[in-house]
């Protein structure tokens, strides 16, 4: 290779915002998935732009960069300016087709995307990283890098924290669990936690088959984008909502109501539930699971591995190395993902160009979401917070620094007073 | 993309198999699970397409092989304590026995583990029920297999017969050089089986060893356009004379096989540069092949210890006091 390459690891929503954001600052990128497709978790998720979302997705747009993947969003969406319980202008992308398009997205920015291609090791000189190595063997030699392999999983987690593995998305029996590319190389890493008993966190959310639906169910979801069903009091689900990363849906709406949501897939709103116990519900007497295919036993675990870092997204005491997505907070969501990535792919080349590193003004809602974030990596309290624009602790800060907004001529002049119009579009 | 240069990742041979979890797992050792060694999490998981702790944690049974009874068919010595021996063996074992590297463990009737040696199977029946085995009587283990030509017991199969395996395995369309010697030889029909269907071409230096059979040569009428006779560093009648340098320094094959002591391999390990790949047979001592007796263990280069009988690891793990320059690995 050249030597001037930018190696992202991991390509869920995170990596390909990172890895789009340092090719179009002019740096060779190339991007290592392990599995067959692009997006990780967002392959079955698809909210966006709820609540604060909406702020940080406008503003994203406006900075450029991997913020062009709201536009990929977008294009798709089955649904926009839904209202469900205690979220607004939400909008659902179609997981069945934003895969695609991203790696449209990607390949035209020229990356150079490596799928099936899973990093088990790496090379280190003194404190900084000199190559990886994937599952084969081969070395792969870079300048700088970024650990975008999140932090659910590997089966090992989901067997220790949660109920198992129940085959999600990531497919680890497959196709290998996540290797941390910061733990690999010698750093410490953080648990989230939700009490002592609580290590880690379990995905919030599942999502049912269709077609297993009852007629009635799939007109409502057609027509809205959301079902809401009342729960028999003997199975509302109270309990799980302590063990859910998605502060913004851990609300009683949520445990006395199954809240369906049209993404292509019917996501439900709920960590698990049990298979015999949804089909005693009228509409889902034939229900099956989507994701994770064990769906009615448990859920995959997430959190157990989050890089501690810095505000410009560099990983303690590793200078070359940068994190984004899960990995370098207790972010929720994919536009959290997104965003965080943005700036970690920035930042890897602005440092392969010995450029000044940019930290992000906290007079956006996206800098206050990296601000908080890394706070919170500071304290058991902070590692006890999840970060999501999407409602919480986060979503009330930014209402109270009048960061919420969805009026268009705000956010216009936010980014320009902060100097992040098309900051991230433009080579260095 | 091109390779540009290739590390290998320690597993266990044994992950997922009949024999796993075993009680290495028990034992805080297991060589693909870091959490079951002891660590905080899963990251340095020696992945091997299934989690070692959730068959652990569900309870599966640690499992060891259990020596059966194998009756001889047929056996042929020669005057330089040379025997070939064909034994009675399960048919469900013959694709693995088959498997460049598979070995057995073999000990007299009714005697105790430590009477155990690994033997290297030169051949399976079509029939899969009959594996041959040749071997040079030396010590007191093989003069006593020696001494009841009746019926053996035998455990297995074993896949750990070579260091690097997955190199050899993932080879398509290459050049493979082989310097073989002595006994080393028995396992070359498996690794050029693999070789010839993966469409590599091969050349092999043969030294015939102490006695100066070249016994696979009679067996592998193929390849014997490929194999050259002859005497690696020393004189010896009726055999060309060549360096082990000299063979590999005239070769550009990118993998090169070592078949024979260990004295071959520091020789070889010392040849090669960097960019070729290295694969050699494993000539550690072993006497139970299941992890707990220790005498296989393989002292790495950063300190740590791995059972030589399970682990999948390289030769330059193994062989890295000469002059191999290794690269620093975080693994």
């Amino acid at each position: 290779m050249t030597g001037r390459t930018v190696i992202i690891v991991g390509g869920g929503w995170a990596g390909c915002a990172a890895a789009l954001s340092a090719a179009m600052a002019g740096a060779e990128t190339r991007l290592f998935e392990k599995t067959d497709m692009l997006l990780g978790a967002g392959l079955v998720g698809g909210i966006m732009r709820n609540n604060g979302r909406y702020t940080a997705a406008e503003e994203a747009l406006r900075m450029g960069g991997g913020g062009e993947l709201f536009q990929a969003t977008d294009e798709v969406a089955r649904h926009v300016d839904v209202k469900f319980p205690g979220h607004s202008h939400a909008s659902l992308y179609d997981v069945a087709k934003v895969e695609p398009l991203v790696r449209e997205h990607l390949t035209d920015a020229g990356v150079d995307i490596q799928t099936m291609r899973r990093i088990v090791g790496l090379t280190m000189n003194e404190d900084s990283l000199s190559a990886l190595v994937d599952e084969d063997g081969d070395v792969i030699l870079g300048d700088v890098f970024v650990d975008a392999t999140g932090t659910s999983g590997p089966m090992g987690a989901c067997v220790r924290h949660g109920n198992g593995c129940v085959m999600c998305i990531q497919r680890c029996p497959a196709f290998g669990g996540r290797v941390s590319i910061t733990g690999r190389s010698g750093v410490r890493e953080l648990m989230a936690t939700k009490g002592p008993d609580l290590p880690g966190a379990m995905s919030g959310s599942g999502k049912l088959n269709r077609e297993s639906l009852s007629p009635g169910l799939i007109r409502t979801l057609d027509e809205s984008g959301v079902a809401i069903v009342p729960l028999p009091e003997e199975l509302t689900q109270l309990e799980k909502l302590a063990s859910k990363p998605c502060q913004q849906y851990a609300l009683p709406e949520y445990a006395d109501n199954i809240v369906l949501l049209d993404t292509g897939h019917v996501k439900l709103m709920t960590s698990y539930f049990p298979l015999d116990q949804l089909r005693t519900i009228e509409g889902f007497e034939n229900a099956r699971f989507e994701d994770p295919y064990a769906g009615g036993k448990g859920n995959s675990i997430r959190f157990t591995a989050i890089a501690p870092r810095n505000h410009v997204l560099q990983v303690n005491g590793r200078p070359n190395l940068f994190c984004a997505g899960e990995k370098a907070g207790v972010y929720v969501g994919h536009t959290e993902a997104i965003v965080t990535g943005m700036l970690a792919g920035h930042n890897a080349a602005r440092y392969l160009r010995n450029r000044e590193l940019l930290e992000m003004s906290t007079d956006t809602a996206i800098g206050e979401l990296l601000a908080r974030g890394c706070e919170a990596l500071l304290t058991p309290e902070g590692l006890a917070e999840s970060q999501t624009l999407a409602g919480s602790v986060l979503f009330e800060r930014l209402r109270k620094k009048n960061l919420y907004t969805t009026d268009s001529s705000v956010i216009d002049e936010r980014i320009e007073r902060t100097g992040l119009w098309r900051k991230f579009s433009r080579p260095l | 993309m091109p390779r540009e240069k290739e590390i290998y990742d320690t597993r266990c041979h044994d992950t997922g198999s009949e024999s796993c979890p075993c009680f290495l797992a028990d034992a805080g050792q297991c060589i693909a699970c870091p959490v079951l060694r002891g660590e905080q999490d899963c990251d340095a998981c020696a992945w091997g397409g299934v989690c070692v702790y959730d068959s652990y944690s569900r309870g599966d049974q640690a499992h060891t092989r259990r020596y059966i009874r194998a009756p001889i068919k047929s056996e042929k010595s020669t005057a330089a304590g040379l025997h070939c021996v064909t034994v009675h063996t399960p048919r469900h074992w013959s694709a693995e026995l088959r498997q460049p590297g598979s070995f057995l463990m073999v000990k007299p009737p009714g005697s105790e583990e430590t009477w155990a040696c690994p033997m290297a199977v030169f051949s399976v029946a079509s029939s899969g029920e009959l594996s041959t085995i040749v071997y040079r009587e030396r010590g007191p283990k093989t003069q006593q297999l020696a001494r009841h030509l009746k019926t053996w017991e035998v455990a297995g199969p074993y896949r750990s017969g070579l260091l690097g395996v997955r190199r050899l395995n993932r080879a398509v369309d290459c050049d493979a050089l082989i310097l073989t010697s002595g006994t080393g030889q028995s396992l070359l029909p498996n690794i050029l089986r693999r070789l010839n269907d993966n469409n590599c071409s091969v050349q092999i230096a043969l030294d015939p060893g102490m006695d100066g059979a070249a016994y696979v040569v009679q067996a592998l009428p193929e390849f014997a356009g490929s194999l050259s006779l002859i005497r690696l560093d020393a004189e010896i009648a009726g055999c060309r004379h060549q360096s082990t340098a000299g063979i590999i320094s005239s070769s550009s094959a990118p993998l090169v096989i070592s078949l024979g002591s260990d004295h071959l391999h520091i020789k070889v390990g010392a040849a090669l540069q960097r960019d070729r790949l290295w694969v050699a047979s494993n000539n550690r001592i072993m006497v139970c092949a299941a992890g707990w007796c220790g005498a296989c263990t393989v002292i790495r280069r950063d300190g740590s210890e791995l059972r030589g009988c399970r682990a999948d690891i390289a030769p330059e793990d193994v062989f890295w006091s000469g002059d191999w320059k290794g690269e620093r690995d975080s693994r």
